[in-house]
């Protein structure tokens, strides 16, 4: 198999370029970060990862500036020949501003509005625990995942409520199986209560599919946790106290990139 | 009860503004001229409308005089479009009452005002397509245009 080669797209403002890139490369897959100014051979990637951070300064709301860019056109083009795509954050944001999440319509059809918190209004970030909600496979990045399984994974926006106004479209991504992780309780139960649930997401949604399941955007930082090191203090890492290659290894999160690669492979 | 409405404009270049200016015209609006953004506040209060505006105008949470300027009355040039959440600003309203002592308040909204230069006879329905295309996100906003 050749080895995957993954693009990470930098746009102005962004912040977790470095951390992506590392959890690509981790995985054994090559990377490269590829601003928003050198479009010229973004498709001879396999696949593509829009990362964190504030992209044109959030202007007007979000991701939406970002998602005009036309490096996310190309990206969009790469999507429909089947490649991967990841939105983390406000990566996310951007693929919802795009319509390519939930990708149904051809129009925007959620967005990601301010989080309902009853902390602390704006930005907020926290360690949470995400439920796989599909069968393992649903999507490019669980195919390591079992249903039902806890995942610890930190969370860092202010605008991170999955909304729609639109109730057809809830009712065909349910329908469609593209929840693909939920804000749950340590006992994995999907919630809308805080804290488990940080921001007041509809049905607990913390990641949506496109159905064909090549394209997610996911608001928690799986690329944050990628390593036990990375984790709060947890039995996991406890036990990795004073060992280095434990503290080194993959944690749960690392699997989003784990599956990503396995995905590529399966393509070729 | 009286309502009283503020716009808060900047005094300093404002990015977001160029950013918007910028991305219509990219998305096509060559009829866009110009743009300009307010915060725009309107208030459902009781007793004496001048007083309120005065001590509204010194709340330094929605106006820092170095760099914003303050006005009571809607801009009537070019076609507007205001921008609101779904839902009320309840958290701002309890810290104007109950942390600066604006008990007066008996409601309140706020969003951001959009005013748009727009070239043609078809403003009203080009700034709608902006606001659908750009300006707003209607799973969680409205918009109107005036």
């Amino acid at each position: 198999m050749k080895t995957p080669n993954i693009a990470v797209i930098y746009l102005p403002g962004n912040n977790c370029e470095e951390e992506s890139l590392r959890a690509i490369t981790s995985n054994g897959m090559d990377g490269k970060i590829v601003r928003w100014n050198q479009r010229k051979g973004i498709e001879k990637y396999d696949g593509y990862v829009i990362t964190g951070g504030w992209a044109y300064e959030d202007r007007i709301r979000a991701g939406v500036i970002a998602s005009k860019d036309p490096i996310i056109r190309d990206v969009r083009r790469q999507a429909e020949q089947g490649k991967p795509v990841l939105g983390i954050c406000n990566g996310a944001q951007v693929l919802v501003e795009a319509a390519m999440i939930p990708g149904l319509r051809g129009r925007v059809e959620m967005a990601l509005a301010p989080n309902r918190n009853p902390l602390v209004s704006g930005y907020y970030c926290a360690w949470i625990r995400l439920r796989s909600a599909q069968q393992k496979g649903r999507c490019a990045y669980t195919m390591t995942y079992d249903e039902g399984q806890v995942i610890p994974m930190p969370v860092a926006h202010g605008e991170g409520r999955f909304v729609t106004a639109d109730q057809d479209v809830l009712h065909d991504i349910k329908k469609n199986g593209q929840i693909i992780f939920q804000y749950c309780t340590p006992e994995g139960e999907a919630t809308s209560e805080f804290p488990w649930n940080p921001n007041g997401s509809t049905d607990a949604i913390a990641a949506i599919c496109n159905r064909e399941g090549n394209v997610m955007a996911i608001m928690p930082h799986p690329e944050r946790a990628s390593f036990v090191a990375n984790l709060p203090s947890c039995p996991e890492k406890i036990d990795a106290s004073g060992d280095i290659a434990m503290m080194r290894a993959p944690s749960a999160a690392n699997n989003v990139f784990t599956s990503m690669k396995r995905f590529i492979g399966e393509r070729q | 009860m009286s309502t009283v409405e503020m716009v808060v404009g900047l005094k300093i270049p404002d990015g977001t503004a160029l950013s918007a200016k910028q991305a219509l015209r990219e998305m096509g609006f060559a009829e866009l001229g110009g743009l300009a953004r307010y915060a725009y506040y309107s208030f459902d209060i009781e007793g004496d409308a001048g007083q309120f505006r005065e001590k509204i105008s010194d709340a330094d949470i929605l106006v820092n005089a170095n760099k914003h300027t303050v006005s009571f009355e809607v801009p009537t040039e070019g076609t507007s479009v205001l921008v609101q959440d779904r839902e009320k600003p309840i958290g701002l309203m309890n810290t104007l009452r109950e942390r600066l002592g604006m008990k007066e308040i008996r409601g309140m909204d706020a969003g951001t005002l959009w005013v748009l230069s727009i070239e043609g006879n078809a403003r009203k329905e080009s700034a709608r397509k902006m606001a659908e295309e750009l300006l707003a996100n209607v799973h969680y906003q409205r918009y109107t245009v005036m």
